[in-house]
C-alpha cells in the first residue's frame, strides 16, 4: 500500500525532476565478493541451483558461474539427490528431484569449507482463472496492462503469489515482479494489475499484437519475503531478506506455478 | 565575649533593616507600544541616561521594569524603525510610565540588523540562540519569490537545510523530527510546503522567530535538538491596513485593523502559489495536467478586556495539494488554533493561560484501475499555564505547567474493496517547570531551571508485549483513558554568560531534553506521509544531554559580532528501522524498530556585520553526528543520515542607493551520509545492488548562489511599494537530488549511476505593497 504513495510521489516529483538526469561516476568501495545462491524447485520440473558471486559495480554484467560446490537437496518425502554441474545450462541440476506440492525441501551447499542451508515448502498450485487487458491512466496518457484473475483458496497454505511477465516469449526484467500477499484478505477473488514498466516514456513495452504471458507462482512465506524486500530495494537500501543461512545472498524457492497467455489487443 | 555580642547585634540590625531603606529605589514599569498600531513591542532597549550601564529591555509582552532611586531620571528609548524618545521621570514612589514610540518616516542611514540589546552578542545570558526579526528576513535575497523565516535560519551556523526538495532541517546533528516548531506556542508537525521549498510562515504575519539550538530554558521541552518559536504579530487597534505581494510563483495579502477602536484588533493573511509557474520554470510539458500548489491562512485577534487582561486568539490553516488530472491527487496540511489569556496581577506577577488545538492530516487517492486511498492524521489538545514573577530587575522567575493530549492515527487505507484501518494511539504529554533568570553581578548572568516531563501512553488501543527478538508475544487491549506506561524524566537546564569585559564574554550551557514523539522516516528523503509514533511500553523516550561552550566578541563599537561555540551532545534511545523493516501496512511498527545511542559534536563560527551599508555574515560549522544501534551496520558506529562535515553560509546585503538594495547568499555543504551499493549481483537474470555499509558514503557536495535585488518604488507614511527580484541557483549548479543505481538504460551489459537534480536558474519577480 505504501507503494501506491511512492508511485504518486514519484510521478508527481518526476515532472519536477525530469529536466536533469545524467550519468555520473561515483567512487564506490570494493568489497569481498559474496556468494549468491538461486535455488529453485519448480512444480513438475527438476530442481536447479545457480551459483554466482557479487561483483564491483563498474564491472560488466557477466556473472560467471561458481564451480566445485557440493550441492544436495533432501525432501521430506524421502527423496535425496546430489546436483551435478551442467556446463551448457551453467547450473547445478538434479536428475532425480522433481517438484511436488506440499513437500518440504532442504538445500545444502558446501563450498570452500563453508556451509549454506535453506528450507522451502511448496504450496499447492492455484490456477489462473483468466487474463484480460485494460488501460491504466497515467499523467498524460494511458498504458495497456494485463490483469490476472484468480481465486485465492481459503486457508494459509497458499497466501503468497509472485507474477512474472513474458512479452513474446522473453522475460521482461525491467520492473520488479508483482508480489501479492493474502495475509489480510484470505480467500477472496483477486483481479490484480500487472504493471510493465519502461525506461523510455515514448516506447511502451507492450504493443498491439504482442503475446503476453503471465506466470503465476505460489511461494512460501520466506520466499515471498525475499522477493518482496527485493522489490523495495531502491527505498530500503538493504539486502533482501534471504531464507538461506550461512551468509550467502539469494533464495531457495520451492514453488508451484502456472502460465496463461493473451494477445495484447484493444 | 563582648566581641561576639557586638557582632550579633550588627548582624540582627542588618538583617532586619528593610531593604528599601538601604537605598531608596522604586519600581518604574510600563509598556512600550507602537504609536500607530498600538502593538506592544518586545526587545526594546530602555536606558537611563544619567546612569551609564543601567537599562533593560521589554519582555515578550511589551513590558519593562526598572528600579530607580528617588529623584529625576531620563529614560532613553532607541529602537530601529522608530524615532528615539527621551522621557523625564520624577521618581518618588513605585510608578507606571508607558512609552509610545512613533515610526520613523525617513529610512535610516544605518540599518541595525539586531533589535536586541546592541551588545546582545556578548551580554545575553542564554547561549545557542539565534533570533531574527522580520526586518532582518526582509533584507535577505528572496528565495523563489518568498522571504522565509525558516530558510533564513538555515543560513546560520548549526542549522542545516535537509536537502533540496526535502522538508525539515537539522540542528546540531539532530534529525528533522527533533525540532519543535511553534506558531504562537502551538506546535506544527509539518512546517513546510511543497516538499520543503517554502515554510508555513507567511512573513507578513510573523513578528519574530527565535531558535534555541538545544540549550533551551526550562519552559521549553518535548524535542531534543531545537525549539523554533515563531510569534505572529497583532493587528493595529487604530486603523486599517493592507499589505501584500503579487509574484511569479506566489501571491499573498494581509489585512488588519481594529475590531473595536483602541481596544481590539484583528489580522488576517493568506498566501497561494501557482503550479504552472513552477512547472514552466522546470521546462516540463506534462504540466498541463498537473497541479501543484499550496495555500495558507493566518489569523489573529486581540482583545484588551481590562487594563490588566488581554485575550488573544491565533489560528493557522494551510494545505498542500498535488493533482495529476484523472490519475491521482494528494494533499496534506495543518490546522492550528489557540486562545490565550494574559493577566497582570500586579507589578511583580503576571500569568498566561492557553488552550490550543492542532491537527495535521494527509490524504492520497489514486485511480489506477481500482481506487486506492490513504488517510491519516494527528490531533493534539493542549493546555498551558505560566506565571512570571519579576522579583527585581535582576531576577525573574517563571513557573508553569503544560499538558497535551495526543491522538495519532497512522491511517485508513483502501484498495478497491480491501480495507486496512491502522489503530490510533493516545497519550498525555505533560511538563512542569521552574526557571530563573538572574543577573548576579554586572559580569555574570545565568538562566537555570528544572523541567519535569511526564509522558503517559494511554488507551484506548492495543499494546504489544515483545520478546528479545521483537516478536509479538502478547496483545493487550486497554480501555479509553487507562494509562499503559508512564515515563518521568527530570531535565535540568543551565546557561551562563560571563562578561570578560564590555566587548567579550564566555558562555556555557548544559541541558537535558527528552522527546516522546518520534517520526519514522523510511527513505532518505522525508515525505509528508512519514509516520509519527509515540513512546510506549516498547519505545522509550529519547534523551539528550548537551554541553556547550562559546566565546563571543564584538568589534568596532558593536559593528561586528564574532562568536565561536562548541557543543557535544550525547543521546540515548535513538531509533532506526531494522534492515528491511516493514511499515505502513502494519499496526505493529515497534517490531520494526531498533534503538541505541547517538552522539553529535561540532564547532560553529560566525562573523556578523550588523551596521553600515554592507551588512551580512559568514557562518561555518564543522560537525559530526553518528549512531550506534545493535542490529545495524554490524553493531558499529555509523554516520547518521544528517551528518554533514562542513557547512558554510555567506550572506551579504548592500544598500546600493536609498532605493536599491542588492543581496547575495552562497551556501556550501558536504553531502549527507547515504547508503550506496558496494557491488552488484543477479537474481533471475536481473542486476541487483549489493549493500555492505549503512550510510557509508556521502552525497556529492552541494553549493548554490542566490542573488536578490529590491527596488523601492514608493515610500511615504501611507503607502510603500517595492519590486523584488531574485535568482535562485544563479550559476545553475546541478546539485544531486537523488542518485539511482541501475542497469544502464541503453547498454544492458553494464550498470550505471544516474544523478537527478532539481532546479537551476529560477528567477522570480514580485511586487510588494503596504498601506
Amino acid at each position: 500500500m505504501k507503494k501506491i504513495i511512492y508511485i504518486i510521489l514519484a510521478v508527481a516529483s518526476s515532472f519536477l525532476v525530469s529536466s536533469c538526469e545524467k550519468i555520473v561516476t561515483v567512487d564506490l568501495h570494493s568489497v569481498e565478493p559474496r556468494l549468491v545462491i538461486e535455488g529453485k524447485v519448480p512444480l513438475n520440473e527438476y530442481a536447479t541451483v545457480r551459483l554466482t558471486t557479487t561483483k564491483d559495480f563498474y564491472s560488466d554484467n557477466e556473472f560467471e558461474p561458481i564451480l566445485g560446490a557440493v550441492i544436495t537437496i533432501e525432501a521430506d518425502n524421502g527423496e535425496f539427490d546430489t546436483l551435478d554441474y551442467d556446463p551448457l545450462k551453467k547450473l547445478y541440476v538434479s536428475d532425480k528431484i522433481v517438484g511436488q506440492e506440499r513437500v518440504t525441501y532442504n538445500l545444502m551447499v558446501v563450498l570452500d569449507e563453508a556451509e549454506y542451508t535453506a528450507t522451502s515448502k511448496m504450496p499447492p498450485l492455484v490456477p489462473i482463472d483468466s487474463l484480460t487487458m485494460d488501460f491504466v491512466k497515467s499523467v498524460n496518457t494511458k498504458y495497456p496492462y494485463p490483469y490476472v484473475h484468480f481465486q485465492d483458496p481459503v486457508g494459509k497454505e497458499n497466501d503468497y503469489y509472485r507474477h512474472l511477465v513474458f512479452i513474446n516469449g522473453k522475460k521482461h526484467t525491467l520492473n520488479d515482479d508483482a508480489m501479492t500477499s493474502m495475509d489480510h484478505s484470505d480467500g477472496i477473488y483477486v483481479s490484480r494489475l500487472i504493471t510493465v514498466s519502461s525506461n523510455d516514456e515514448d516506447n511502451h513495452p507492450i504493443k498491439k499484437g504482442d503475446e503476453i504471458t503471465i506466470e503465476q507462482q505460489c511461494l512460501d512465506k520466506s520466499c515471498f519475503k525475499f522477493f518482496n524486500t527485493l522489490s523495495n530495494i531502491d527505498n530500503s537500501m538493504n539486502n533482501p531478506t534471504t531464507n538461506i543461512a550461512g551468509g550467502a545472498l539469494g533464495y531457495f524457492s520451492a514453488y508451484s506455478f502456472t502460465r496463461a497467455s493473451i494477445i495484447a489487443e484493444w | 565575649m563582648y566581641k561576639h555580642k557586638f557582632l550579633c547585634f550588627w548582624f540582627i540590625l542588618i538583617a532586619l533593616y528593610p531593604a528599601s531603606l538601604l537605598a531608596q529605589t522604586f519600581k518604574v514599569s510600563g509598556t512600550v507600544v507602537d504609536g500607530k498600531t498600538k502593538e506592544l513591542l518586545m526587545g526594546v532597549p530602555i536606558l537611563v541616561k544619567e546612569m551609564d550601564g543601567t537599562g533593560t529591555s521589554t519582555s515578550a509582552d511589551g513590558q519593562y521594569s526598572l528600579w530607580l532611586e528617588k529623584g529625576s531620571h531620563t529614560l532613553s528609548i532607541s529602537y530601529v524603525g522608530y524615532e528615539t524618545k527621551e522621557i523625564k521621570v520624577s521618581v518618588t514612589k513605585n510608578m507606571r510610565q508607558d512609552v509610545v514610540l512613533s515610526q520613523s518616516s525617513i529610512s535610516l542611514d544605518e540599518v541595525v540588523i539586531s533589535t536586541e540589546r546592541p551588545d546582545a552578542n556578548v551580554s545575553a545570558p542564554q547561549t545557542g540562540v539565534q533570533k531574527m526579526t522580520v526586518q532582518e528576513v526582509m533584507k535577505l535575497p528572496v528565495l523563489m519569490g518568498e522571504r522565509d523565516v525558516l530558510k533564513a535560519l538555515q543560513l546560520t551556523p548549526g542549522v542545516k537545510a535537509a536537502s533540496e526538495g526535502g522538508a525539515g532541517f537539522f540542528v546540531r546533528g539532530g534529525s528533522s523530527d527533533q525540532n519543535l516548531i511553534l506558531l504562537d506556542n502551538v506546535s506544527l508537525y509539518n512546517a513546510s510546503h511543497l516538499l520543503g521549498f517554502f515554510s508555513t510562515f507567511n512573513t507578513d504575519i510573523v513578528r519574530d522567530v527565535t531558535l534555541y539550538k538545544g540549550a533551551m530554558p526550562a519552559q521549553y521541552g518535548e524535542r531534543l535538538a531545537s525549539i523554533v518559536d515563531v510569534q505572529q504579530r497583532s493587528g493595529d487597534v487604530n486603523g486599517y491596513h493592507a499589505s501584500g505581494g503579487i509574484g511569479l510563483i506566489s501571491s499573498n495579502l494581509t489585512l488588519e485593523g481594529p475590531i473595536q477602536k483602541g481596544k481590539s484588533s484583528f489580522i488576517i493573511g493568506g498566501r497561494r502559489t501557482y503550479a504552472d509557474a513552477i512547472a514552466r520554470l522546470s521546462g516540463v510539458e506534462e504540466a498541463s495536467n498537473a497541479y501543484l500548489y499550496f495555500y495558507d491562512l493566518n489569523a489573529k485577534a486581540n482583545f484588551a478586556l481590562t487594563d490588566k487582561d488581554q485575550l488573544s486568539f491565533s489560528g493557522y490553516w494551510g494545505k498542500d495539494k498535488m493533482v495529476l488530472k484523472d490519475f491521482a491527487d494528494t494533499d496534506w496540511g495543518n490546522l492550528v488554533a489557540s486562545l490565550k489569556w494574559n493577566h497582570r496581577m500586579n507589578y511583580k506577577w503576571s500569568s498566561a493561560t492557553t488552550l490550543s488545538f492542532n491537527r495535521y492530516a494527509y490524504h492520497a487517492n489514486a485511480d489506477i484501475g481500482i481506487d486506492v486511498s490513504v488517510t491519516a492524521d494527528i490531533k493534539d489538545f493542549g493546555f498551558k499555564q505560566e506565571f512570571i514573577y519579576n522579583r527585581n530587575p535582576n531576577n525573574e522567575w517563571r513557573f508553569g505547567l503544560n499538558s497535551i493530549y495526543h491522538r495519532v492515527a497512522p491511517g485508513d487505507q483502501k484498495a478497491g474493496t480491501a480495507r486496512l484501518n491502522l489503530l490510533p494511539r493516545y497519550a498525555l504529554e505533560n511538563g512542569a517547570y521552574v526557571s530563573n533568570q538572574w543577573k548576579l553581578t554586572d559580569n555574570l548572568e545565568i538562566v537555570y531551571g528544572l523541567r519535569m516531563s511526564a509522558f503517559m501512553a494511554m488507551g484506548k488501543g492495543e499494546y504489544y508485549t515483545l520478546d528479545s527478538e521483537k516478536n509479538v508475544l502478547d496483545t493487550t487491549y486497554y480501555k479509553g483513558g487507562k494509562v499503559v506506561k508512564t515515563y518521568i524524566n527530570l531535565e535540568p537546564r543551565f546557561s551562563a554568560a560571563y562578561k570578560l569585559n564590555d566587548l567579550s564574554s564566555i558562555k556555557a550551557a548544559y541541558a537535558r531534553t527528552t522527546q516522546n514523539m518520534h517520526l519514522l522516516q523510511h527513505s532518505a528523503m522525508g515525505t509528508p506521509y512519514d509516520r509519527w509514533t509515540m513512546s510506549s511500553n516498547n519505545i522509550k523516550p529519547q534523551i539528550a544531554d548537551q554541553y556547550s561552550l562559546g566565546y563571543f566578541r564584538n568589534f568596532d563599537n558593536n559593528t561586528f559580532e564574532f562568536s565561536v561555540e562548541a557543543y557535544y551532545k550525547d543521546m540515548k534511545n535513538q531509533l532506526d528501522f531494522k534492515d528491511n523493516a516493514e511499515f505502513g501496512d502494519t499496526d505493529i511498527v515497534e517490531t520494526e524498530l531498533l534503538s541505541g545511542k547517538g552522539r553529535a559534536y561540532g564547532i560553529e563560527l560566525m562573523l556578523k556585520k550588523r551596521v553600515g551599508r554592507l551588512t551580512g555574515w559568514i557562518g561555518y560549522t564543522l560537525s559530526k553526528s553518528e549512531k550506534k544501534i545493535d542490529g545495524i551496520n554490524f553493531d558499529r558506529w555509523y554516520s547518521a543520515h544528517q551528518d554533514r562535515t562542513h557547512d558554510i553560509s555567506i550572506v551579504g546585503i548592500y544598500e546600493l542607493t536609498p532605493k536599491w538594495t542588492v543581496s547575495a547568499a552562497w551556501v556550501y555543504y558536504t553531502g549527507n551520509a547515504l547508503t550506496y551499493p558496494s557491488g552488484k549481483y543477479q537474481i533471475d537474470g536481473k542486476e541487483v545492488m549489493y549493500y555492505a555499509e549503512r550510510n557509508g558514503y556521502r552525497a556529492p557536495a552541494y553549493h548554490r548562489l542566490d542573488l536578490g535585488a529590491v527596488h523601492t518604488l514608493k515610500k511615504t507614511k501611507k503607502f510603500t511599494s517595492e519590486l523584488a527580484f531574485s535568482l535562485y541557483n544563479a550559476y545553475g549548479r546541478e546539485n544531486a537530488y537523488m542518485i539511482n543505481f541501475r542497469t544502464n538504460d541503453d547498454d544492458p551489459t553494464k550498470t550505471s549511476a544516474y544523478q537527478y537534480s532539481l532546479f537551476r536558474f529560477i528567477p522570480s519577480i514580485s511586487w510588494n505593497f503596504k498601506f
